[in-house]
């Protein structure tokens, strides 16, 4: 018997094996195969003697296979590794073509850590306040950055900055959610209601598939102290009360 | 002669947690950056997140939209206080990706909530109709299509019946669902406005007892 038909037999009582699996058998019992040899050459052996007395030393190869079955159990492991390979380079495709969108994950961070609020002017400017609550909503998060009031183009109103963003930076956030919220005065008036329009406090909001900002407004009387944010769809409500601060100027 | 040194192989476990660890971290970064996704049905839960669905939703039915799409389908999803209706198809490459869907809101206790949609690609039309039933009297439904055929002196429009067919209903918990339609044969609107569409229940002994009016949700020009 020669050491290749040694390593058929061993592999032939291993059972079910890949191909990278076989060769790195093959190699293993071939290199113990070797290293005997090698040592026999040294004790005198010419080398055709030293390879058939090497694998004379290596024992039954239907024994060293039952033992080395142990070590090749369960063949499901091998598909459940393919099937994941599979999966990652699929993966790996699509993700090739959505690197673009990591953007998101910084615009979604920055918003958190350096809100939008742009300045606008007023007539008389009573209380303004930097504001750092978030209101979780869903998967998505309202962030109120800034409230300010006083009167403006002859009214007594208050503005309230938000923005949204999804809870994982680089999800997309519901678009419309800033809109669909609204700012309401103590006593339940809202700036738009009258008016039909579909959104009652914001005329709209901007932003990319994972930050939004937008501006809500509220007609004050004198005397108010607090307005009221508040989500309510789908059966939800949320209601956030907003102190309107005392004093604060604009940045 | 050297040595020949023999690289001990990981075993089939360690090679396989291994793997199967690279694939979802792999997920987890496909699924943060969003766009194409591994199943439909991952889409169309990236769809109702874009459109504000923050519940739990299930599938109810689903239709092919084979005439937009090879692969589109439009999905009723549903919860206790939402019917979504959603669609969704396979990009090459990229994976299934929504297109757009619509939320309707049935918290308010109204018996039907309904709506309609016309998509439309380099020509090819299809309308669907889907909604939520409450009203336990309803035992069938139909939907008819009516068309203004004149327009009177005060503005006020006379429509015709265009057409009418059977609603299926599906029951699912305290609530029945209906998803209709498909390829559109004809535009919907006539030469003076757009059709009407209404909704109508009967009851077991097929008298009406319901006609909701629905309404236009969406209409989309796929590209």
């Amino acid at each position: 018997m020669n050491r290749n038909e040694y390593c058929d037999r061993v592999l032939a009582q291993v059972g079910r094996l890949t191909t990278d699996e076989a060769n790195d058998l093959r190699n293993e019992l071939a290199g113990h195969i070797e290293d005997h040899a090698e040592a026999l050459v040294e004790h005198g052996y010419t080398e055709e003697d030293a390879a058939a007395r090497a694998v004379e030393l290596m024992g039954d190869p239907e024994e060293t296979g039952r033992a080395l079955r142990e070590q090749y159990r369960h063949f499901w492991l091998v598909i459940v590794q393919r099937i994941a390979i599979f999966i990652t380079i699929v993966v790996c495709v699509q993700g090739f073509f959505m690197l673009p969108m990591l953007s998101g994950v910084y615009e979604s961070i920055r918003e958190r850590v350096n809100p939008t609020v742009n300045s606008i002017s007023w007539e008389e400017l009573d209380g303004a306040a930097d504001l750092h609550e978030r209101i979780p909503i869903g998967d998505d998060i309202v962030q109120l950055n800034r409230i300010e009031y006083g009167v403006r183009e002859g009214e007594r109103q208050a503005v309230l900055w938000v923005s949204s963003y999804d809870r994982i930076p680089g999800r997309r956030v519901f678009e419309r959610l800033i809109e669909t919220m609204s700012l309401q005065s103590e006593r339940g008036e809202t700036m738009y209601g009258e008016d039909g329009i579909r959104y009652s406090s914001c005329r709209s909001s901007s932003g990319s598939l994972y930050v939004h900002s937008g501006r809500h407004t509220v007609p004050l009387e004198e005397g108010d102290t607090y307005v009221t944010f508040v989500y309510d769809r789908f059966g939800e409500r949320i209601e956030t009360r907003i102190d309107l601060p005392e004093g604060g100027t604009q940045p | 002669m050297k040595k020949q040194k023999i690289e001990k192989r990981p075993t089939r476990a360690r090679r396989a947690v291994k793997s199967v660890v690279i694939m979802l971290c792999a997920l987890l970064i496909s699924n943060m950056l969003g766009g194409g996704h591994l199943t439909r049905m991952m889409a169309l839960r990236d769809g109702e997140q874009r459109y504000g669905v923050y519940e739990k939703t299930h599938k109810i039915t689903s239709l092919p939209a084979e005439n937009i799409y090879k692969t589109l389908r439009v999905t009723l999803m549903a919860s206790e206080n939402v019917t979504y209706c959603g669609t969704s198809h396979l990009y090459m490459l990229l994976g299934w990706v929504d297109d757009f869907g619509v939320p309707l809101d049935c918290s308010d206790g109204e018996s039907v909530h309904a709506g309609w949609w016309d998509m439309d690609r380099n020509g090819a039309r299809d309308i669907f109709y889907w909604g939520r039933v409450d009203d336990a009297a309803v035992a069938s439904a139909v939907i008819e299509r009516y068309r203004a055929v004149s327009q009177d002196e005060n503005g006020e429009y006379a429509f015709e019946k265009r057409a009418a067919f059977a609603a299926e209903l599906i029951e699912d918990g305290d609530y029945r669902y209906f998803l209709a339609g498909g390829v559109a044969t004809e535009p919907n609107h006539g030469d003076l406005t757009w059709d009407q569409v209404y909704f109508v229940g009967y009851d077991a002994s097929g008298a009406e007892v319901l006609r909701y009016e629905i309404e236009r949700q969406m209409s989309t020009m796929f590209a």
